[in-house]
Order: C-alpha cells, then structure tokens, then sequence
C-alpha cells in the first residue's frame, strides 16, 4: 500500500515537475529505460552481485578460519579481538583507491574491498557467539575430553551459529556497498560506475535504475541467511 | 578413590576446602552435605579435574582414583558429570543430547541410549529439543546422559534439586538401578539431607569453614531393594506430611462452599 503510494507520487511529481524529473525521473521513464537498456544493466548488476558474493565468501572463511585458529590457540583471541576492534576506526571505505592501485580496475579490487568490509561483523559475531557459550557447556565437553575439532563440530559452531547469522546478515548489505563504492573509484563495469556516471552526466534514469537495482539485490542477499536461518536453528 | 588432606582455594586470601579427608570403594556412593557456599561443589570440580583451572588456584594434597590424579583419570573417558543445571546442547534433541558423550567418546551404544531413554520415561520425547522439554524432563534427559558412556565414576551437583518431589523420588529409584546395574561410584552434592540418605552408603557433612563437621558410613542398613523401600516410605510420609493437609483443606473449603 505503501509502495503503491510512493510509486504514484513519484510518477505524479516525475511527469509534472521538470525540477523532479531532471532529479529523480519517474517510474515510466525509469521503467522503458531499464527495458532498452536490459543489457547494460543486467551485465552491470551481476558484476557488482558476483563481486558482492566474492568479498562476502572471502569474509566468512577469513572470519571462521581465524576463529578456528583461536579455538587451536585460545591465547590468540586475546591479542586477535582487540586488534579488530581497534582497526574498525579507519573507515574502511577510504582503502578502495588503495586496493585499486593494488589489483587493477578489474573484479579483483571490488572483491578485496567488498571482502574487508564484510569481514568484521562476521568475525565479531562469531566471537560473541562462543563467548556466550556457558561455563558448565565448556567443563562438559572438558570432562569428556573431547577434542578441539569436535568441540567445533559438536557444541562452538551450531551455538555460535545464531550469531553468526546476525552478523553474515549485517555483512550482507555491506558487501554490496564495499563492491559499489569501490566501483567509484574506478571500474570497466558495475552498478558503481553508473551511479557515478550518472552523477556527471546527470543521467536521472540511469541513476534511478541502478539504484533500484541496487536495492532490490540489497533485498535478495538479505533473504538467502534469513532462510538458513529459519531452516537451521529451530531451537530458539 | 583416595583424599588425603585436600586444602583448596582460588586466592590467596581465602581458603574454600579445609584437610578435606575420606575414601571411597567401586560401586559405593558417598553424598556430600553442607549449606551453600561451604565447598561442597569445588570440592566435587577438583574431583572431576576441573579445578585447579589458573595458576591462582591453589590445591594442596593428595586424590588418587584407581591410581591416578582427577585429570589422569577424566582422560581415561571414564568419568561423568551431572551439573545442577541440566547443561543440555539446545540444538541437538533429547536422543542426541544423551547419545553427544558416547559420540564423543565412542564408549557405550545404540542399545543402551534406546534403554537409557525409556528409563528416564522420555520415549515419546526422544524428538523433541530441550526448548520443548520441562525443568524435570531436562534433568531426567542429563541424568540419562551421565550414564550413555558406562561410566565407572559418576559425579552429581544437586542433580534433583530443580524436580518436584514426585519425580525426585522416580529418579532415585532410576539412578538406583543404573547404578547398581553399572557398578558405577557416584558422589553427590546435595543440601538435602533426606536424599543424602536416601541415596548414599556414606555421607559426609561440611560445615560452612570448607572442613568435614560430621562422617557417617550407613552402607549395612541399605541394599538396592531397602533402598526403593524406603524411597516409597520417604514419598508416603511426604504424601501424609504435605499432600493429606493440602487434600483436607481442598475438602473443607468444598463443604463449605456446598454449605453456603
């Protein structure tokens, strides 16, 4: 009802208002440009998905890859978990021109700086998880001497999981934007380099189109660990 | 099992177990009684080898089960611990949460979970997870998981405390069996005295310094069979104590109802 309504108000003001349309086109306009462009757009969109994904893949194996390194070397979190805090002071966004001299203009660079972006939350959230794993579940598993990979198999990764869920779902929209905003400093194709073209050339169609593009692939990321989530933790 | 003059404490300041001093055979079950904060749970961790944990834990004196320290012998996969809170894993089902130490382990069997399952009275519930379960069936679940990998030493703390007494006394009698039919040592910690001596061939009393106040061995008066006797003798004067009063007053409120 909602949509239904912003979407008339957007067509009214975009066929009325020469202000509004050189700003925001309208929902016609956008709608016929996206069906001739059908192409471009599409080829732009999955660059910017496939470089999203990447990064977001990278992140999650990073994150788990160093926690199991820490369950191995409990000692590890203690030195690995303020080190992560601390570097989320650098706005990570300003590494995009740095990863652009580093990997070229190609995929590469997207997929690096969509990748650190995402990496934190995943990570954090992983550590909270297994934190909040009672004392009595850790003596447990100690009285039964069970080892470490079973520990992580068993008991740390399915209680950690609701956790890490959370966090994959915050990394979600942060890979895609890591992907578009490294796109602006400079890429062949993606939904990044429209929207920055669009800005120059003030192009309000390809603006609206990418950034609707934008969105609903924000929507479809968002959705994949909402269902992993309702279909693997039924004990919550 | 063997305690020679345990003194423990987590500081410096403060020491938690005084000369700590008793011995147990195989298959006898020693309950440890005392009020709360008097040791009677570190005392049962040291047992188990969970403490000492850090370098501040100071532990004095000697515990030797078939030969070898706490630590020694919870490697050898023999040992079980029964928490006061049920511990059990929220993601794995009743079945799975009793089958995880054998998993763990790769002590006991299929057979034996089917068997320990239908003991706690929780066949219909073998599929449902810990969220679904009451207070009492999370501790029927745990009480049959301490004993799904055969062990020969069982460590209880406060395992009934959170059951209404119907159940506790169901469990008594459970735990009984088991016990008998394993051979298994238990020690349990509990604050109530009419368990400790429903359940124990010795009881121990700490008093509230973390020293032994009292020791009492009682194995001549109990076999397994006395033992459920006097579980239904317990559950009937609980029942003439509590529920016959309750029950009177029910029926007189009704007369008067009627009356009115």
């Amino acid at each position: 009802m909602i949509g239904v309504l912003l979407l008339s108000t957007w067509q009214y003001y975009g066929s009325n208002s020469q202000d509004i349309r050189l700003l925001l086109s309208s929902p016609s306009l956008v709608l016929s440009y996206c069906t001739e462009n059908h192409s471009i757009l599409f080829a732009a969109a999955l660059t910017t998905l496939i470089e999203a994904v990447a990064g977001l893949l990278i992140a999650v194996s990073i994150s788990f890859g160093i926690m199991i390194l820490c369950f191995y070397f409990s000692k590890l979190m203690d030195f690995v978990l303020p080190i992560m805090v601390i570097s989320q002071v650098i706005p990570l966004i300003v590494l995009a021109p740095f990863f652009i001299i580093l990997f070229g203009f190609g995929i590469a660079s997207k997929i690096a700086m969509s990748a650190v972006i995402s990496f934190f939350p995943i990570f954090v959230s992983f550590a909270q998880g297994y934190k909040a794993i009672s004392r009595n579940i850790h003596e447990l598993m100690y009285i039964y001497n069970a080892g470490t990979w079973t520990r992580i198999r068993e008991i740390y990764f399915p209680l950690s999981m609701p956790s890490i869920i959370a966090g994959i779902k915050i990394s979600c929209s942060l890979s895609i934007i890591g992907a578009i905003v490294a796109e602006f400093s400079g890429a062949e194709i993606g939904l990044g380099k429209n929207l920055y073209i669009s800005a120059i050339r003030l192009e309000p169609d390809l603006m609206m189109s990418s950034l609707l593009l934008s969105f609903f692939m924000g929507l479809f990321f968002y959705s994949i660990p909402l269902i992993i989530e309702k279909r693997l933790i039924k004990w919550l | 099992m063997n305690v020679q003059n345990i003194n423990f404490s987590y500081t410096a300041e403060k020491t938690v177990l005084k000369d700590i001093v008793f011995s147990l055979a195989k298959g006898e079950t020693l309950a440890i009684v005392g009020a709360s904060g008097c040791g009677k749970s570190t005392l049962l961790r040291i047992l188990s080898g969970i403490l000492p944990n850090s370098k501040s834990n100071r532990l004095q004196g000697e515990i030797s089960i078939e030969g070898l320290t706490p630590d020694q012998y919870r490697q050898t996969g023999k040992l079980a611990f029964m928490f006061q809170e049920a511990t059990l894993m929220p993601h794995l089902t009743v079945k799975q949460n009793i089958e995880l130490p054998f998993k763990i382990k790769g002590r006991g069997g299929e057979q034996k979970i089917n068997n320990l399952i239908k003991a706690v009275g929780l066949k219909e519930y073998s599929n449902y997870l810990p969220l679904q379960l009451s207070g009492g069936m999370k501790t029927r679940v745990a009480l049959a998981r301490s004993f799904s990998t055969n062990p020969e030493l069982l460590l209880l703390d406060e395992p009934f405390s959170a059951l209404d007494i119907a159940w506790k006394s169901k469990l008594y009698v459970e735990l009984e069996k088991l016990r008998e039919e394993t051979d298994t040592t238990v020690v349990v910690v509990t604050h109530d005295v009419q368990e400790a001596l429903l359940l124990a061939d010795h009881v121990i009393v700490m008093n509230s310094y973390g020293s032994i106040e009292m020791r009492r061995a009682i194995k001549s008066e109990y076999t397994i069979l006395k033992r459920v006797n006097n579980i239904s003798r317990y559950m009937n004067s609980i029942y003439e104590a509590y529920m016959v009063p309750i029950q009177d007053a029910i029926m007189n409120r009704q007369d008067r109802k009627n009356e009115i």
